[in-house]
């Protein structure tokens, strides 16, 4: 007893002791109100192990900072940027801000951070509570309800004032998101296509040819058979992942045969229209009768863990931003083309996230001062980031992250020839429609209904949703 | 002085007493609940995407929520979780408790060891999880393999999918063991020791002092666990985001889409108020049971 | 204690007495019992841990095995060092972890223990519409009013400060009034009222006779309260903006990027960060014994 007491009043004294430490705290926080940058990573010299200090130091004077027309504030101003970072590009961020606020001494900038998944929630929130950040992250899926619902604020007066601002060097195929009726509302941090990536040892071992430009999606299935084998640990998938509802599943499935899943105007739902149907009933077969293609049990073991990655998996369709984990690992030799061509020819989406500039901000000028240099060529190089909008830029970063150059070549030429936005979905409704089809879709790769059945059901509970996407 | 106004001075005195001790949460009840519980009532007769003000729409929330078939789904989803993760947790852990409160070496490293997986971190969890549940490569099938039963589909299968949570609920039930086992402890000695002289058996002391004495500690591990898994969603969240197929929608993961997914802050208020009354029924029924088991020192 | 008096055989009355080298026989086997599903349970509960320590160990190569191996083929204890210090300030988020922990379990504890005994032991005429109120709020689910509450907040200018994450606190907190409610009510009616009789008032009685007692509970609160505050997520990321106020299940969150978990990191911090919990638990948890208070009195 004497004891429990005695545990009893260490842990009283331990949480007094805590609890005075945190008063005084607390009263400084309210005595010195938004001072960026405080205690965080160093401000004086933000470094890390990836990202040395003197790297950042070397590459920023080498890059050459562009001009706007738009003037410096006169008075100091602070401007508050709402980005979605990890661990690691959160150090780079904070460089490029040291480095900006030296170029601007009168911008002072308020850096916050929450994961994607937390992102939305977070600055609807703020939205509602009225005080959203001045220059915020945008996943293309989401702006344009942020238009529609005049959260924004057009950027093309400022980039009328900026003729530095070289627009042609961003593919203007990947613009659709961000623009509404003739108005430009988000420029892009990031642009990539899809590819197909094959693992060579695989190939190899198998004695077939690499995909390559010729081919087309029939080849596909016929290798994905071909290249299917092993059960259990041993198991080697043909391809990975198969479609299913998805923002781009028409863009990287369904057009090259005709089809799509929902029309241009997101307001009919068309996957189960022949040319729709055929391709969905395809993977549906190469996945229950071929098992050439990862069940759902598989592809949820691990989140974001494809089977291609750990080398279980022959050909994998995915974004071009995955060449950066690729090119870390060892394991296996991989090399990527484009995707098949069909009947109707080849298509892929060009998806990418944005900066976009909050209507209700106070400092404009500065906010767009720091998007300008944020997504110049230069910030992209200062960045480093795998798959950058700005085509100028894609070399430099390649070979500074050891991406092969010709890899880097190929996605360059996709985005010249023929990656869009077209079928993609964007407009408000499309996280519903996503959700409501998926879990029909689960069905048939379960077989508990048929292809038939389920893209039937889809067309009947999607089409509802969509009148959500009429904005007035 | 009638004996009469004693008395009522006496219950008033005692009435007032309450008041005072009872203001701490009643203050905050009023400074911070309130409102926005209020806010939440209204909120079920608007339409609001946060963005723009909110527009009055009067029942058609409700009547959406009637007509909505996903709705009813995510209602037995819920229930039949609910129930397989209280029935189960609570009187497998009543067990685990008991057994910790055993005078044995190493009392406190057992008691933190099944304590363990309250506090490790969700996605370590649902990682773990989704890979002990897995149909080829789990634990659990490999050992029913090992004995020539071939195992379910768990998390990957409509059916088991609710099986498959369940179980790993009762895992992770640290805090009812807590409560438990600071409950065991309030059991007088002497109660053993007076039953033991009546020649009463552990099977019969077990009825007749641990259950009565313990009932009020089972009945609040019973209310809360109920609301508790009720409401849950997180790990679903992360583990099966409602799939496969829906199977695994319950009502908590339906209000967080309609709230933080697609911010339609009307249609999730009116679905929390579904909630609130599935949970209040559940809760009340209990209360009414309560009384034919549930032992107090003071009525 | 049920084990030491199972020990002796169920139905005695009937039988010779045993020899006590039996009753120690009987003993010994019951509690080697105990040890063998102590140790098969323990075995079931410490899987988390492992996966997370042997996560924590790997390499980024080995991270991405499929299906994922249980034991990597290298130790990489650096993951700790890279997790805590490579990029983001862990003890800057550790600090502010600690500050938000504290003052909301002290809230939580000052503000819980007068209501749940009055709740328990004072009779009013308001007291069956207030615990049902009491109990409703549990039942709210909390999605729906977490947007009002962060409006409420942001309109008293609390957002980025902690301020709505602790003022509240001391206000009471339901779970904790109806558990601790639930504990005063098991407490034997004679105690009171032999108190009562000696003239103690009810603060006294609250404080000398209903607290010692309920020890076990208190420490369950304290339990709860650190653990729900350490790892509070979703008001934090909502309320918490700047990176210097965020906390560490923030920090944790920020492993696990738009395209790429670094799991190793995330666990190995996650792991660190646990350990503070393991050690209140470990604290609170000797409370956990029989109270020798309980039978020493009242003889009954």
């Amino acid at each position: 007893m004497e004891m429990n007491r005695r545990q009893m009043l260490a842990l009283a004294v331990a949480a007094a002791a805590l609890s005075a430490c945190g008063d005084s705290r607390q009263q400084k926080q309210a005595a010195a109100p938004v001072k960026s940058g405080a205690q965080v990573i160093d401000p004086n010299r933000p470094s890390s192990d990836d990202w040395p200090f003197e790297e950042a130091e070397q590459l920023n004077n080498s890059l050459t900072w562009p001009k706007t027309n738009v003037p410096d504030p006169a008075s100091k101003v602070v401007i508050t940027l709402g980005f979605t970072t990890d661990a690691v590009t959160e150090v780079r961020n904070a460089q490029f801000d040291f480095f900006f606020k030296k170029r601007h001494p009168n911008i002072e900038i308020k850096r916050e951070s929450a994961p994607f998944d937390q992102f939305l929630t977070k600055y609807m929130a703020q939205a509602a509570g009225g005080s959203l950040p001045d220059v915020l992250y945008n996943h293309y899926s989401w702006t344009q309800n942020l238009i529609a619902n005049k959260v924004l604020h057009p950027l093309d007066e400022f980039i009328a004032k900026t003729p530095e601002f070289d627009m042609d060097d961003i593919p203007q195929r990947g613009l659709g998101y961000f623009q509404r009726d003739g108005a430009l509302y988000g420029l892009p941090t990031d642009m990539a296509p899809k590819l197909l990536f094959y693992n060579k040892d695989l190939f190899d071992k198998a004695g077939l040819d690499y995909p390559d430009e010729s081919w087309t999606w029939d080849k596909l299935f016929e290798t994905a058979k071909k290249m299917t084998s092993g059960s259990g640990v041993e198991k080697i998938y043909g391809v990975s992942p198969m479609p299913k509802p998805a923002p781009d599943l028409s863009s990287v499935f369904l057009m090259p045969f005709g089809g799509r899943f929902l029309d241009v105007a997101e307001s009919k739902v068309m996957i189960a229209e022949p040319n729709a149907r055929d391709v969905m009933a395809r993977w549906l077969d190469l996945l229950l009768k071929d098992k050439a293609t990862p069940s759902l049990a598989e592809l949820q073991l691990l989140e974001k863990v494809d089977p291609f990655k750990s080398g279980h998996a022959a050909l994998f369709i995915n974004g071009a931003w995955v060449m950066l984990e690729l090119s870390k690992q060892k394991a296996f030799k991989w090399g990527s083309t484009q995707l098949p061509k069909g009947p109707e020819g080849r298509t892929s989406p060009a998806v990418g996230s944005a900066l976009v500039m909050a209507a209700s901000s106070q400092n404009k000028d500065a906010a767009w001062i720091y998007m300008n240099e944020f997504l110049s060529a230069s910030g992209y190089k200062f960045r480093r980031i795998a798959a950058p909008a700005r085509q100028s830029a894609w070399e430099d970063n390649a070979k500074a992250l050891g991406i092969p150059v010709e890899e880097a070549d190929l996605v360059k030429k996709i985005m010249a020839e023929y990656a869009s936005d077209d079928g993609v979905l964007r407009l408000p409704a499309n996280k519903k429609v996503v959700d409501t089809a998926l879990p029909i879709w689960e069905r048939a790769q379960l077989g508990k209904i048929s292809v038939d059945d389920a893209l039937k059901e889809m067309v009947d509970k999607v089409t509802p949703v969509l009148s959500e996407n009429k904005i007035a | 002085m009638t004996a009469v106004s004693v008395r009522s001075t006496l219950a008033r005195r005692e009435a007032r007493r309450f008041h005072l001790f009872v203001s701490p949460w009643l203050v905050g009840f009023v400074l911070f609940s309130a409102g926005p519980i209020l806010a939440a009532v209204v909120l079920s007769f608007m339409e609001w995407n946060l963005l723009q003000s909110p527009r009055w729409v009067g029942l058609a929330n409700y009547v959406r929520m009637v007509n909505d078939p996903e709705f009813w789904e995510s209602i037995e989803n819920t229930v039949q979780y609910g129930l397989g993760a209280v029935v189960l947790g609570v009187s497998f852990t009543f067990l685990l408790a008991l057994l910790l409160n055993q005078p044995l070496r190493f009392q406190g490293l057992f008691r933190t060891v099944m304590y363990l997986p309250s506090v490790v971190s969700g996605l370590a969890t649902a990682l773990l999880w989704i890979n002990i549940l897995h149909p080829d490569y789990g634990l659990i099938n490999k050992l029913l393999a090992s004995v020539g039963i071939q195992g379910p589909g768990w998390l990957a299968s409509q059916e088991w999918a609710i099986p498959g949570l369940v179980l790993m609920s009762v895992w992770g039930a640290g805090n009812t063991i807590v409560i438990y086992l600071a409950g065991l402890q309030g059991i007088p000695k002497t109660l053993y020791e007076a039953a033991e002289i009546d020649g009463a058996g552990w099977w019969r002391r077990f009825w007749s002092v641990t259950v009565p004495m313990m009932s009020p500690v089972i009945f609040f591990n019973v209310v809360t666990g109920f609301i508790a898994a009720l409401q849950s969603y997180v790990l679903i969240l992360v583990m099966t985001e409602g799939g496969p197929g829906n199977a695994t929608m319950v009502l908590g993961l339906y209000i967080y889409r309609h709230a933080f997914v697609y911010f339609d802050m009307g249609y999730a208020a009116t679905l929390s108020w579904a909630m609130f009354v599935l949970v209040i029924v559940v809760t009340a029924i209990q209360f009414s049971l309560a009384k034919r088991w549930v032992h107090y020192e003071f009525k | 204690m049920l084990l030491e008096t199972a020990a002796r055989p169920a139905r005695t009355k009937p039988g010779p007495p045993l020899t006590s080298e039996q009753a120690e026989r009987i003993r010994r086997i019951r509690r080697s019992g105990a040890y063998v599903l102590l140790i098969i349970s323990s075995a079931v509960f410490l899987l988390p841990f492992l996966w997370m320590l042997t996560t924590s160990l790997k390499s980024d190569a080995d991270n991405l095995a499929f299906p994922p191996q249980w034991f990597p083929d290298s130790f990489h204890f650096e993951n700790y060092v890279k997790g805590w210090t490579g990029s983001l300030p862990f003890n800057t988020f550790l600090l502010n972890t600690i500050v938000i922990t504290a003052l909301s379990m002290t809230g939580n504890l000052i503000s819980c223990i007068l209501p749940a005994y009055a709740f328990a032991r004072l009779r009013a005429r308001a007291a069956g519409i207030m615990f049902t109120a009491l109990l409703a709020t549990m039942m709210i689910p909390r999605e729906i009013t977490l947007v009002p509450k962060f409006i409420m907040f942001s309109k008293l200018g609390w957002v980025d400060t902690y301020l709505p994450l602790i003022v509240p606190e001391f206000f009471g907190v339901a779970l904790y009034i109806f558990l601790l409610r639930q504990f005063f009510t098991t407490i034997p009616q004679e105690l009171i009222d032999a108190a009562r009789i000696d003239g103690a008032s009810e603060l006294r009685i609250l404080w000398s006779v209903m607290l010692p007692l309920a020890r076990p509970a208190i420490a369950a609160i304290c339990l709860f309260s650190f653990v729900g505050n350490w790892n509070q997520y979703l008001e934090n990321t909502l309320y918490l903006r700047s990176m210097e106020k965020i906390t560490l299940a923030q920090g944790l969150g920020m492993f696990s990027g738009q395209y790429v978990t670094q799991y190793n990191q995330m666990m190995a911090v996650a792991l660190l960060s646990m350990l503070p919990i393991l050690i209140v638990f470990f604290l609170a948890q000797k409370t956990f014994i029989r109270g020798v208070t309980l039978t020493g009195i009242a003889g009954r």
